[in-house]
């Protein structure tokens, strides 16, 4: 199994698979699987448990592939779409499994809360992650030493040779893809 | 009063150094000051997306069932839509399905072990209530997991994707304070555990469940990797 970046710094513009998707393309189905199932994976198993996990990537992706009319390339990213998709079947997921164990209104309440809390911090990672991977390679850079090494900003300037303004400009516009980012495809959605 | 500008909004995110503010205006602007709190937010969700760089793709058997799901010839009687679909079919179906066939052999062999397991076993104990362990340590990057509560006064953890214990993995309930139970050995971090919690014990006033990284011999708490908590 190849293990494949969440995201490619070459899923530019130039990306067609989202146009290629949209029209129907079916291998762009496996294109969009290759690049996008870990993602999934992993937000389903944060959310219903690794043992069913594998149930809502396929669910996922067969719903993503049937109402692919609905995905338009201009109101976000494929990514986050299929997040919304993931989001909305592994929640639930989780709550008609509590309804089948016939557990207490409180305690249906508390799992079907506990899960939608999990999966939006698990979708939130995700996009940021995916944002943080496609941004220029001299500002990805700079922010990781930030998030990752937790250098300030005259560390950074120290070890990598950029001159202040440019460390800080970077950590300007870096900090506002990924506020931007994170508003479009990682905020909650409706139940 | 100036507000801080773009650069020293981020710096005070990002290195939180009352130095970039010196007039203390923080204190004082809501608008500066909820602009640092959702740069500090976006800069935390960051902070924690390491390992998720490389998530290697979900299983092929996956890709296989749902493209024979997805691209399965559709039902006969809806006219033209039927008709367009079943055209574009592609070629390389009949391997796929070959594929699929011995997939599913194997799922029947292991859904027909299952079923023998579970009718000879007793009832599985009734779920309570679930909680997902989420990553509580760079070090578990990675790793997920899920508490459920048991109506036997057990908790049922499930682990995944944790690093390969170097002494064992162990679960705790925790108050969120000071107070800590140790309920016994998750084993490798790779598998299903059920343990017992005391009879003393409320889990209303032990909401979290903590996994953690111990050293053999160790007593106390080692480094906690996982935690959730029931009823929020």
């Amino acid at each position: 199994m190849r293990p494949a970046p969440l995201s490619e710094a070459d899923h530019g513009d130039d990306d067609d698979l989202p146009v290629r998707f949209a029209k129907g393309d079916e291998t762009a189905l496996r294109e969009l699987y290759d690049r996008y199932s870990g993602a999934v994976l992993h937000l389903a198993a944060a959310t219903v448990g690794p043992a069913e996990a594998e149930d809502i990537v396929q669910a996922t992706f067969v719903a993503a592939w049937q109402s692919r009319p609905s995905f338009d390339p201009d109101r976000g990213s494929l990514l986050g779409w299929l997040m919304t998709i993931a989001r909305r079947r592994a929640v639930d997921h989780v709550r008609s499994r509590t309804r089948a164990d016939r557990a207490t209104d409180e305690a249906r309440k508390a799992t079907s809360e506990v899960a939608d809390e999990a999966a939006d911090h698990v979708v939130a990672r995700i996009v940021i992650a995916d944002e943080l991977a496609n941004l220029p390679l001299e500002q990805q850079r700079v922010l990781q030493l930030a998030f990752f090494d937790d250098l300030t900003h005259e560390q950074i300037v120290a070890a990598t040779g950029l001159p202040l303004g440019t460390v800080k400009s970077h950590l300007r516009r870096g900090m506002a893809r990924l506020r931007t980012r994170w508003e479009v495809d990682g905020a909650p959605f409706g139940p | 009063m100036p507000h801080l500008d773009p650069d020293q909004l981020v710096l005070m995110a990002l290195e939180g150094d009352p130095a970039d503010d010196p007039t203390a205006h923080l204190t004082a602007c809501q608008e500066c000051s909820r602009e640092v709190d959702a740069l500090r937010r976006v800069a935390g969700i960051a902070r924690s997306t390491v390992g998720l760089r490389e998530l290697p793709p979900a299983p092929d058997r996956v890709w296989n069932r749902i493209a024979d799901e997805a691209f399965a010839p559709p039902e006969p009687s809806p006219g033209r839509r039927a008709t367009a679909a079943s055209r574009r079919r592609p070629a390389a179906t009949a391997w796929g399905r070959w594929r699929i066939a011995v997939a599913a052999a194997i799922a029947a062999v292991c859904a027909m072990t299952l079923t023998l397991v579970f009718t000879r076993g007793p009832q599985p104990p009734r779920v309570v209530a679930t909680a997902v362990l989420a990553v509580n340590n760079p070090a578990a990057a990675g790793g997920t997991g899920r508490a459920e509560l048991l109506e036997s006064r057990q908790l049922r953890i499930t682990l995944q994707g944790l690093p390969a214990a170097t002494g064992y993995y162990e679960v705790w309930l925790y108050d969120g304070h000071q107070r800590m139970i140790g309920l016994g050995d998750a084993g490798s971090g790779r598998q299903t555990v059920v343990v017992t919690i005391p009879a003393a014990a409320d889990i209303g006033e032990f909401p979290i469940v903590d996994i953690s990284a111990q050293r053999l011999g160790q007593q106390e708490h080692g480094q906690s990797m996982l935690q959730g908590r029931f009823g929020r």
